[in-house]
This record gives C-alpha cells, sequence and structure tokens, in this order.
C-alpha cells in the first residue's frame, strides 16, 4: 500500500521540477510575473488523487488535496494526466475529445498547460546547452 | 512588408489596469476601450445571441442569474444587460460596441456560437456601415462542420469574411484537417490555429493555398519573437491573437520595423 502511494505522489514530482524551474530560471521566471494569479484543482480518477496548483503574479505552488476557490477544476484519468506533464499528449486536443475536462474559464486552462509547456520547454533547452 | 495585424483577446487581455488602477475585466467596454487606446489593430471576442436575438458580447455560454444558471439564448437582453461583470460595469451587446468606436478605423473578429448569431452580427454591422471589419470565427473547441456554422451565413451575405480556426482535436494539422472543400465553397478566407499546433510548413502550406493565416493563444515572449520573425515569400503571418497584445505590438515594432 505504501509503495501504491508513494508511486501515485510520484506526479507530483513534475510540479516540484516547474516550481524549482520557476526560481532558477530567469526567463520562466519573467514570465509567471506576467501572468494573472490563478488557483487550479485537479482532480484524478483511476486511481481516484487531487492536488492543486497556484501560478502567476511571479507565484507557482502545488500542494496534494484541496484548495479554496479554484478558478478552474481540472479533471482527466491519472494516466492521461501523466502524459500530458511528460508531453505525451497535447491537453487541447484531450480537452476537445472531452477526455479532460475543465470547469471554469478555459482559457485559463489553456494559460495553465502553456504555462507548464513552456516551462519544460525550457528545461529541455537548458540540458541540451 | 505589411506587418502582422495585432487583435487584443477580449479586449486588452490579461493583467490591465487603467489611470485609477482599477484592474480592468476582459470582454467589458473598458477593456474594449483600453486596448484601442493602447493602439491594437482590431479587437477579438466572443459573441452570442440572447433569447430576443440581441448580440451578447460574453465568453460564458452561461449565466447565473439569482442562482440559477441558464444559457444566454434562455435570457432576455435587458435581463443580460442588468447582470454586472466583476467590474461592476454591465455585460455589453454589440451594439455598445460598435456605438463606442463609430467612425474609428478598427476591426473586430467574433467568434461565434452558431449562424444565427453569425447573421445578427452582419446585420447590425451593416446598419453601422461597417461590413468590411468584420470577420466571423468558427471556434476551436466547436466540434461543428464549416458547412454547419457558415452556410446559412454565407447565403445571407456574400461579402463578409469567415474564418476557420482549426479544431483543436487534431494532434498534427495538415490538408486533412482544413476541410479545404467547404473553405472554397463557402469562401472562407482565414485559418487560424493554436500557436502550439503552428510551424513554418504549415504556414507555407496555408500561404500557398491562398489564405490567411492566423495564430491564437500567444502568451510568452520567446514564442511570440519566433512567430513574427517567420516570413514566407516577404509575407509575415497575417494575424495573432493574444491576451497580451500590447507585448506583441512591441515585438512588432521591434522584429517587424
Amino acid at each position: 500500500m505504501e509503495i501504491k502511494t508513494q508511486k501515485i505522489d510520484g506526479i507530483l514530482k513534475f510540479y516540484e521540477k516547474i516550481k524549482n524551474l520557476s526560481k532558477s530560471n530567469t526567463i520562466i521566471k519573467k514570465e509567471l510575473v506576467e501572468l494573472n494569479l490563478k488557483k487550479v484543482q485537479v482532480i484524478l480518477n483511476s486511481p481516484h488523487y487531487t492536488y492543486w496548483v497556484i501560478f502567476g503574479n511571479g507565484i507557482f505552488n502545488y500542494g496534494k488535496g484541496e484548495i479554496e476557490n479554484a478558478d478552474i477544476i481540472v479533471k482527466s484519468k491519472f494516466s492521461l494526466m501523466k502524459k500530458i506533464l511528460n508531453q505525451k499528449k497535447m491537453p487541447h486536443t484531450e480537452f476537445v475529445k472531452k477526455n479532460l475536462q475543465v470547469e471554469g474559464d478555459v482559457q485559463y486552462a489553456v494559460v495553465y498547460f502553456d504555462f507548464i509547456n513552456f516551462a519544460l520547454d525550457q528545461n529541455k533547452k537548458k540540458e541540451l546547452e | 512588408m505589411k506587418k502582422t495585424f495585432i487583435w487584443g483577446h477580449r479586449g486588452s487581455g490579461f493583467r490591465n489596469y487603467n489611470k485609477n488602477d482599477d484592474y480592468i475585466v476582459q470582454n467589458s467596454m473598458k477593456s474594449f476601450q483600453f486596448a484601442i487606446e493602447k493602439g491594437v489593430d482590431g479587437i477579438k471576442t466572443e459573441a452570442r445571441l440572447s433569447k430576443d436575438n440581441e448580440v451578447i458580447l460574453c465568453s460564458s455560454q452561461k449565466l447565473s442569474v439569482n442562482g440559477v444558471v441558464s444559457p444566454i439564448n434562455e435570457l432576455k437582453c435587458d435581463l443580460i444587460k442588468s447582470m454586472k461583470l466583476e467590474n461592476d460595469e454591465p455585460i455589453p451587446t454589440l451594439r455598445n460596441l460598435f456605438d463606442m468606436f463609430k467612425g474609428l478605423d478598427i476591426k473586430y473578429n467574433f467568434d461565434i456560437s452558431g449562424p444565427g448569431v453569425g447573421i445578427e452580427i452582419v446585420k447590425i454591422a451593416k446598419e453601422y456601415c461597417i461590413l468590411d471589419k468584420i470577420e466571423l470565427a468558427k471556434s476551436s473547441v466547436d466540434p461543428r462542420s464549416l458547412k454547419e456554422i457558415f452556410l446559412e451565413i454565407r447565403n445571407f451575405d456574400k461579402n463578409v469574411l469567415l474564418a476557420n480556426s482549426v479544431s483543436l482535436r487534431y494532434n498534427k494539422i495538415g490538408k486533412a484537417n482544413l476541410e479545404l472543400k467547404s473553405m472554397y465553397d463557402l469562401d472562407v478566407k482565414v485559418i487560424n490555429v493554436n500557436y502550439n499546433f503552428a510551424n513554418y510548413e504549415l504556414f507555407k502550406m496555408v500561404k500557398d493555398m491562398g489564405f490567411k493565416f492566423y495564430l491564437w493563444g500567444l502568451l510568452f515572449k520567446e514564442t511570440m519573437k519566433k512567430f513574427l520573425k517567420m516570413n514566407y515569400n516577404g509575407e509575415f503571418i497575417d494575424g495573432m491573437f493574444s491576451n497580451f497584445p500590447f507585448r506583441l505590438m512591441e515585438l512588432r515594432e521591434e522584429i517587424q520595423a
């Protein structure tokens, strides 16, 4: 049981990476300052797992569980979210196919995923340098 | 060389404050006015029809009235206008927008929720004598075909400019995803894609087929620069939509001067 929980919690490692990048990478840092502060609640199923992300106004943070007054709620299968975070699936495409559900203003969900992809791309570039 | 046309999304996009330091809410008259004051080339917003056939400018398909959530097309215009945005402004109508910028050389691009609202926009634009300033776009999240959205509009008016925002359902955009037959039959002039799906090859292909090429969703400086620099046969990308239109304008001045 312990091993299973650790495996599920592993998804948060992506966010830890982005959190660190948002502090260390100047380009990402600057872009994060420009974005409006938004709270995202993520609800995954199979297995059920919830976490939240706050981004914008120069802040990037995340945590397990629920957050009050989320601006958008994103729902998907656990496996799909992992693929999105691994950049193997496009969130836009999955949203239109209804595999990813968004409650709230969809434009902020687009911004949220675009920011994550942007940060991961910047990181890849740095690694190649 | 003709510069890229810059559209302010829902007016002036994100993170704008007026002189009194009040936050400017998207899709409000203040947001539209701020965008024009700052010099954007055009305004992009979403248009919907009320129950009594007025064109409402609102991104949300539904509104909450006394705790009851109803689709906009089931609510009368007076009721919608009595509802307030976050900044206490009323929800604007198309007529509010056209009245405010009467006589100014501004273009408008509307995401339409169906043929009915498109036809109403055309009628009102004709009343204001600004049909040449109007573009009607199928939304990229609308699962319906171009024909379902545009056929009635094209039958109603032969001149209004129509834009195909390519569905987000395709992982990669190629000729097969552009509904080319309908584009030619309905005289759709623009292909608009999310920047995540755009590349030089697609730009080239679209231009070779004789269409205008637009990008939407641009946010980050680096990607803005990349696409502002892109040119084919001496032409830049025709248009870009952004929630940071002023940033895009500054970069355009640097890159496309």
